[in-house]
């Protein structure tokens, strides 16, 4: 079991923002195999739980991790691996650890564009979140509006977003909008357990609660950083967005407790030590492994299906609200991306480029123009990466770099990241003191729980600028654009 | 997350950020694993909102304790999701035979209704995370478990 920590270990300072523990700092069994680096300025290092460095070195110590084991800037501790973790494995000699992903695979964000501005949306707004608050459902247990059958089921694991596109949820040019096409290839539902399916199959196309949420921004005037970018996106000052952060709901989460499962009970059998039982890993290339993968991916696909059903009721409530079809609004997708994943990817390690099992845990990918993996829409720009803030401070738009690859495996933050627990957040703030609060100050907010909204309050997290600019000094992402919040619905 | 039941549990606010870490008690194993339950479920409600109208009859066996408290704390979570339930009652056998540890667990709730229940929020999963399960010289059975939120 993991100590809780009580000193930070040594760092040597590598830039202003980023820092590293040398491999020395675990030399038992297992050993630091590379070092950890922490991406922070000083004033988020300072702020940061002292278990990010405890179990950011225990990833160090898992067998096959290249380079180094990363910690992003708004990095907190999770399970195994704290939440901002990235780590690079190689296919033939390494592992993968559902720890590395998280229990919400493929938990992600999705970035919606309209043409209406804020005077065109402050007049309607309460009635826009209103609706929305009715028709996107959230919140414990919160089941979805489209029935599947097993077969169609199914379909969803194979297919994710594109199951939906092909069925009326969506548009044809979502799909180049959505990280992988909204469809990852090697998912395979005879992995699945039956126990995931029937906790996954009512909840499709539903927000879940704790941090998810929905919310309508505006684009202001002083919040755009890189003009040009900003065009290319299609995103003007005054403009009103959508965005989306949710997941794979009970489904993914069955998904990561079935195999953390059979991977406990197989450790020993394989010959794999960990610092942490949540750290849980197998051999790459076992069948476990490539089981667990396989699910994974189904998770995955679940997870771009579900925000695509949601995108959906979204185009459907504004378009009933402003009495105009989503297309005449503009209501395009910009980008849907997953920060709870692994993925097979090729990166460079020595000047030589190697297929690696990335691990993104609460990080985004952030590939620049370079990478052939990105859409043609996106081949100037590089991928658009979107970054949720708390519902009271504000999101942002970001672009990958090629130098990502480089410096951190194309991955970024991916949050502003908590600062205050859950139960300290409530002691703090009061539900619907909040809300009223928030009126005041111009974001109307729907909640289906007023203590779950206590525990989202802004001062809860992170500066999410400070985040931001870390990773735009540190030449990994650049920012585009800041999202002011203006309307909320939350589980 | 309603406030912690004298006796039967606390909740760890300082062990965790973003999620929700407990600690039940139980003069015996039956007890320790009904406090747990109970426990989880003030995470996701109010239970004193939720009647133990429909019931749910389950039996689990594992070869460690410790994984079976868990396994018995994810198929609750998994009810909440299959079956749209939560729960307020719990009636828990625990005892080894052989080699192996067996549950009997009978426990009541509701279907869930946003508009009768007092909702909290939604556990995804018990983990492994700094997880204990020990038996205090004389004062009987206590467990540590974080919900990942």
């Amino acid at each position: 079991m993991i100590q809780i920590p009580t000193t930070r270990p040594p760092l040597k300072k590598i830039s202003d923002v980023c820092w590293e523990i040398s491999p020395d700092y675990k030399k038992g069994d297992p050993a630091m195999q590379v070092p950890a680096r922490i991406f922070a300025t000083e004033k988020l290092l300072n702020q940061m739980d002292l278990a990010v460095f405890e179990q950011i070195s225990n990833v160090a110590c898992l067998p096959g991790i290249q380079k180094a084991a990363m910690a992003m800037p708004d990095a907190h501790w999770g399970y195994g691996f704290p939440i901002g973790g990235v780590a690079a494995f190689d296919t033939e000699t390494g592992v993968i650890s559902p720890g590395g992903i998280g229990y919400d695979i493929n938990c992600g964000m999705r970035l919606v564009k309209t043409n209406l501005t804020t005077d065109d949306i402050k007049p309607k707004l309460k009635q826009l979140v209103d609706h929305l608050f009715k028709t996107v459902p959230a919140g414990v247990g919160a089941h979805g509006f489209v029935k599947l059958t097993q077969q169609q089921h199914n379909e969803v694991m194979r297919d994710g977003a594109q199951w939906c596109i092909k069925n009326g949820y969506g548009w044809a040019e979502d799909k180049d909008r959505i990280e992988d096409y909204g469809r990852i290839e090697g998912a395979d539902p005879s992995k699945v357990s039956a126990k995931a399916i029937k906790r996954g199959a009512p909840e499709l196309g539903t927000l879940g609660s704790g941090n998810h949420y929905l919310e309508v921004q505006l684009v202001t005037a002083k919040n755009i950083f890189d003009k040009q970018a900003a065009k290319k996106f299609g995103l003007f000052e005054n403009q009103v967005v959508v965005m989306v952060h949710c997941g794979s709901r009970g489904f993914g989460h069955q998904i990561c407790t079935d195999y953390v499962d059979v991977f406990r009970h197989k450790m020993a059998e394989w010959g794999l030590k960990t610092r942490d039982e949540e750290l849980a890993c197998a051999p790459f290339r076992s069948k476990e492994a490539q089981n667990y993968f396989a699910a994974m991916n189904c998770a995955a696909n679940y997870g771009f299906a579900n925000r695509q059903l949601i995108l959906h009721r979204i185009r459907e409530g504004f378009s009933q609200v402003f009495g105009q079809d989503a297309e005449k609004l503009g209501m395009h997708l910009i980008y849907d991306v997953a920060h709870n994943i692994a993925k097979v990817e090729e990166h460079k390690i020595d000047g030589k480029k190697k297929e690696l099992v990335m691990h993104r845990k609460g990080a985004t990918r952030c590939f620049g123009p370079a990478r052939k993996e990105l859409p043609k829409i996106y081949r100037e720009t590089g991928q658009p990466v979107i970054v949720g803030g708390s519902m009271e401070t504000g999101s942002y738009l970001c672009v990958g770099t090629d130098e990502a690859d480089d410096l951190t495996f194309g991955s970024t933050m991916h949050g502003s990241g908590r600062t205050m627990s859950r139960a300290a957040a409530k002691r703090q703030f009061h539900g619907t003191d909040l809300q009223k609060k928030m009126e005041k100050e111009g974001i109307y907010v729907r909640s289906v729980s007023m203590s779950g909204l206590a525990e989202e309050a802004g001062l809860a997290y992170k500066d999410i600028s400070e985040v931001i600019n870390t990773m735009d000094i540190a030449g990994v992402s650049k920012k585009v654009c800041r999202f002011a919040p203006i309307g909320n619905v939350k589980g | 997350m309603a406030k912690a039941k004298s006796g039967k549990f606390n909740f760890l606010d300082k062990l965790v950020t973003a999620d929700i870490a407990f600690e039940a008690f139980g003069k015996n194993l039956n007890q320790l694993f009904e406090n747990s339950a109970l426990a989880l479920n003030e995470i996701m409600v109010d239970t004193k909102t939720v009647s133990a109208k429909i019931k749910k009859v389950f039996k689990l066996q594992n070869a460690e304790l410790n994984n079976l408290l868990v396994d018995f704390l994810n198929e609750i979570i998994y009810y909440k999701d299959a079956d749209s339930m939560l729960f307020s009652k719990f009636k828990v056998k625990v005892e080894q035979k052989e080699k192996l540890w067996h549950l009997l667990a009978e426990i009541a709730g509701d279907k869930i209704d946003w508009q009768k229940h007092k909702l909290l929020a939604d556990a995804k999963a018990a983990t492994w995370h700094i997880f204990k399960l020990e038996q205090k010289k004389g004062k009987g059975w206590r467990a540590q478990v974080v919900i990942d939120i």
